[in-house]
């Protein structure tokens, strides 16, 4: 049975309205999000400022519907390379076995192995702060998620009979693997992608909350947050609003995932664990 | 007291998001204590659904109407806890697919044992011996190995046999064996179908076999129940019911078999429903009162019960 | 008994390979790092001057002149001693420091790990017994938010709510054993979460399964059927779950230890990394590696006690 049930829908719509609040940022702001005014600061929600100001005046509703921009758009680009390198050794591993499948496994328990979050800080420490080091970073700490992933699903595949009447009719390895073993894995990567997403944009965020990540004055919800530590007690708004974004935003990928989940109505246990 | 079971208006439907789905429809049923009983059919014609509900172990989606009268009390308005004891001790179950009815991760010995234990704790040594006991009479020469054993350890055709042993483990006064000789080959087949023989004549148990297996069925069982689409439609002897078919579904069944020339039923006239009698599409003595009601259950002079028009 | 001894074996062989790997990635962390040791020694504060002559004798003094497998020999060898360096700032002593926060960070991991079996197993039967209806929902949109939310910001919020707010608990540091209460507790829930969803589905998987069914007509009760038969087969996924995680909770700590000021090895390898301190987050990375390596042999462990397809040798069909 596929339906899409209520709180699917309800998901989608919170994150259309959150993708659509940052595309449309520049359009809808009502201030400039890096205009700071000193006289006018952490100041309360009133009729110029709906959330109010920060530390240093800017205006914190425009600042906070610029914010996930940059973080959105670094977690799409980090978990799309990851995927793409998660998928082809995945199948490889998975289709060929033996000895390729022993090194892609053993490299990928290794960066399973290695510690997530400080894993990525140090890397992007190495590669220097900016956003391309931080998408490497990433990548390199989540494909091995998706190798696994996608090796699980070919073995599993692999045995099925209707491999073995392809190769009965002549099929090679290539056309076999890629025209109809590959399409039977994308339902299950697309749930896995979009729970990854979600996940990367909360580590975007951290990173920048370290200050390892996206750098001030940049609008971004990390930052932000970083920003606010002293000053929150007076205006709790700077801390709440960026941080109910990044949860929203998250929660609604994720609802949107486990409605994908259901729908394609793939087995759970080989996605629960990402 | 009078072990009979007896099915009383007995309707089972499964229920989801969308709609409902009748399983079992108006099923009036007397097994009388000591007898077997083959319950014959094709796939999904409702036979498993019938057994499970009497053991009330449906999924929850199901809906279950009617009455079942055990020894005086209605199993179905049974409370959960009186259930328990009659399950297993009084009416036990040979479940279908083996391999899948066996706990991988408790050995076969457990399982087997359990079965006795559940009920009386004490028992244990006695159920150890009904267990050894069990599995050398299914052909298993080294009761303690197999005891020993994971199901996965073990072929179809042995689970088959031990969930058979399961069944038969308490003494049960009702064994509900669904196709209890299902991936055997003819020596296992045979062996089965002995022992099950032996358990419904010496130990005065009754016993229901959903089977697909006519053969079987005739030689193992008093009576039969012709089931189609959920509805009974022939009960009675099972010699009368093989060697003299009166319900149309039943005659085309018996045709269908390759010792009788292999004559398959004809496929559903798509013109016709069955909102009344359930085989009216594929029936060839149709007559336009089966589109429109489901035709009751008729007595015969042969003591059978059959719902068809040909006979009402 | 060869069947286990094999077993065993066959996943240390696979494992070892993936420690020295750790190892390797741990060492070349160090050696890609930006900043130059031999400078940083020389001149720790930016205002020194030294000669040419004087930066290579302590290059050769430190090692760095030889080429780089030689250096990570070294490295690993000195590891294996327990010679791990010296923070090139505040010149203490890599293994002293691990060596006075392991503990607590140990202390934090195993009490998070606490938090993180209660609240996610006990949601996730609950859930499961209760399929569909009212606590079920509930649990599912606590367990999906609790996954879904930031560790750094959960942290913010309950220093404001519980420490400052209401005064329950101390801000940060680890005086009393009550510092532990928030990290851990913030460190659990998004463990806590998954852990739900999991045990929920794993508990509703087997629950459909046949052999369940069967316990019912043998005369087991709903109760005696999940204790008896279904605990075990669904606990499979679950601790596989929780080994990975309690690798995680030592690697992702370090931010929710920077936050709460919990002087343990996550906070410490966070200010390594800010100020370049390679030697540390070597030492760091090894040490999460091996945790993580320790962890996954535990879980086989596990295997074995609850899985006879294992002990049997069966795993490989």
């Amino acid at each position: 049975m596929r339906y899409i049930t209520g709180k699917t829908k309800l998901a989608l719509l919170i994150l259309t309205l959150i993708l659509l609040a940052g595309i449309l940022a520049p359009v809808i702001a009502p201030c400039d999000p890096l205009a700071s005014d000193l006289g006018r600061t952490l100041e309360g929600p009133s009729r110029e400022h709906l959330l109010g100001t920060d530390n240093i005046g800017r205006d914190l509703l425009s600042r906070t519907l610029y914010g996930g921009r940059q973080s959105v758009l670094v977690a799409l680009a980090a978990t799309s390379l990851s995927m793409a390198l998660g998928f082809v050794l995945g199948l490889v591993a998975g289709y060929f076995g033996g000895g390729a499948d022993f090194v892609i496994t053993a490299l990928s328990n290794i960066f399973q192995g290695l510690p997530g979050l400080t894993l990525m800080i140090a890397a992007a420490g190495i590669l220097g702060q900016g956003v391309t080091s931080m998408v490497i970073a990433i990548a390199i700490n989540s494909w091995a998620g998706f190798s696994r992933i996608v090796r699980g699903e070919v073995m599993k595949l692999k045995q099925e009979s209707f491999v073995d009447g392809l190769k009965t009719v002549g099929a090679c390895h290539g056309r076999i693997l890629f025209l109809h073993i590959a399409p039977n894995i994308f339902g299950t990567l697309a749930v896995v992608f979009a729970t990854r997403v979600a996940g990367n944009i909360m580590a975007v965020s951290s990173m920048s909350f370290l200050g390892l990540g996206l750098q001030p004055p940049a609008p971004d919800w990390g930052v932000m947050i970083s920003d606010a530590r002293q000053y929150f007690r007076q205006a709790p708004l700077l801390i709440l609003a960026p941080g109910l974004c990044i949860v929203l935003l998250s929660l609604s990928i994720n609802m949107a995932a486990d409605g994908l989940r259901d729908w394609l109505d793939t087995r759970r246990d080989s996605l629960e664990i990402t | 007291m009078n072990a009979d079971i007896e099915i009383q208006g007995l309707n089972v439907s499964f229920v989801n998001r969308c709609c409902v789905t009748p399983v079992v429809t108006d099923v009036n049923i007397l097994f009388p204590e000591g007898s077997i009983t083959g319950l014959i059919g094709e796939s999904g014609s409702g036979k498993s659904v019938l057994g499970m509900s009497i053991l009330r172990l449906l999924p929850a989606t199901a809906r279950v109407e009617g009455r079942c009268m055990y020894k005086g009390r209605d199993l179905f308005s049974l409370p959960e806890a009186e259930m328990q004891k009659v399950l297993g001790k009084e009416i036990a179950l040979i479940p279908q697919n083996p391999t899948e009815s066996l706990n991988p991760v408790r050995t076969i010995g457990r399982q087997l044992t359990e079965c006795v234990t559940i009920h009386e704790k004490r028992r244990k040594a006695d159920a150890q011996k009904r267990r050894d006991q069990l599995l050398r009479c299914l052909g298993f020469h080294r009761p303690e190995q197999v005891s020993n054993s994971y199901s996965f350890e073990l072929s179809g055709g042995m689970n088959q046999r031990i969930v058979t042993a399961l069944g038969l483990m308490n003494h049960p006064r009702w064994v509900i064996a669904d196709e209890p000789t299902k991936g055997l080959d003819a020596v296992l087949r045979r062996q089965v179908y002995q022992v099950l023989k032996e358990i419904g004549g010496s130990e005065a148990g009754g016993m229901m076999v959903i089977t697909h297996d006519i053969l079987l069925a005739e030689a193992l069982c008093d009576r039969l129940l012709v089931l189609y689409k959920g509805c009974v439609m022939e009960q009675g002897k099972g010699e009368t019911i093989l060697r003299h078919p009166a319900h149309p579904y039943t005659r085309g069944l018996l045709e269908s078999l390759p010792e009788n020339g292999m004559h398959p039923i004809p496929r559903a006239d798509e013109k016709k429903t069955d909102s009344g009698c359930r085989f009216y599409p594929r029936c060839p003595h149709g007559s336009k009162a089966c589109g429109q009601m489901l035709p009751p259950e008729t007595v015969l002079e042969d003591g059978r019960i059959v719902r068809c028009f040909l006979y009402a | 008994m060869t069947v286990l001894m094999q077993y065993m074996l066959k996943k240390t062989a696979l494992l070892l390979p993936v420690l020295v790997g750790i190892s390797i990635a741990a060492f070349a962390l160090g050696a890609m790092s930006p900043g130059d040791p031999v400078d940083q020694v020389l001149n720790p504060n930016g205002n020194e001057s030294y000669t040419r002559e004087e930066y290579d004798r302590m290059a050769a003094r430190m090692g760095l002149d030889k080429p780089a497998a030689v250096q990570y020999g070294k490295w690993l060898a000195g590891m294996f001693r327990g010679d791990m360096g010296r923070s090139f700032f505040t010149n203490k002593s890599v293994k002293g420091q691990l060596a006075r926060r392991i503990p607590i960070s140990a202390r934090l991991a195993a009490l998070s790990m606490a938090f993180t079996a209660v609240l996610g197993v006990g949601a996730g039967v609950v859930a499961a017994v209760y399929k569909d209806r009212f606590p079920d929902h509930i649990l599912g949109a606590l367990s999906m938010t609790a996954l879904s939310v930031p560790g750094f910001w959960t942290a913010i919020l309950f220093i404001w709510l519980f420490a400052e707010k209401w005064k329950l608990l101390p801000t940060s540091g680890i005086a009393s054993w009550t510092g532990y209460l928030l990290p851990a507790l913030t460190l659990a829930l998004p463990g806590a979460g998954v852990c739900a969803r999991l045990t929920r589905s794993a508990i509703l998987d087997e629950l459909g399964r046949q052999y369940v069914t069967v316990a019912g007509s043998k005369g087991f009760s709903r109760f005696q059927t999940v204790v008896r038969h279904v605990s075990c087969n669904a606990l499979i996924p679950v601790v596989t779950y929780l080994g990975t995680h309690l690798a995680g909770i030592l690697g992702g700590a370090s931010v929710v230890e920077t936050i709460f000021a919990v002087p343990g090895i996550g906070s410490y390898a966070i200010a390594a990394v800010q100020s370049k301190d390679y030697y540390v987050v070597q030492a760091y990375v090894l040490f999460s590696g091996t945790v993580y390596v320790a962890a996954n042999i535990a879980v086989d462990l596990f295997y074995i006690a609850v899985n006879p397809r294992i002990r049997r040798g069966e795993a490989g069909r």
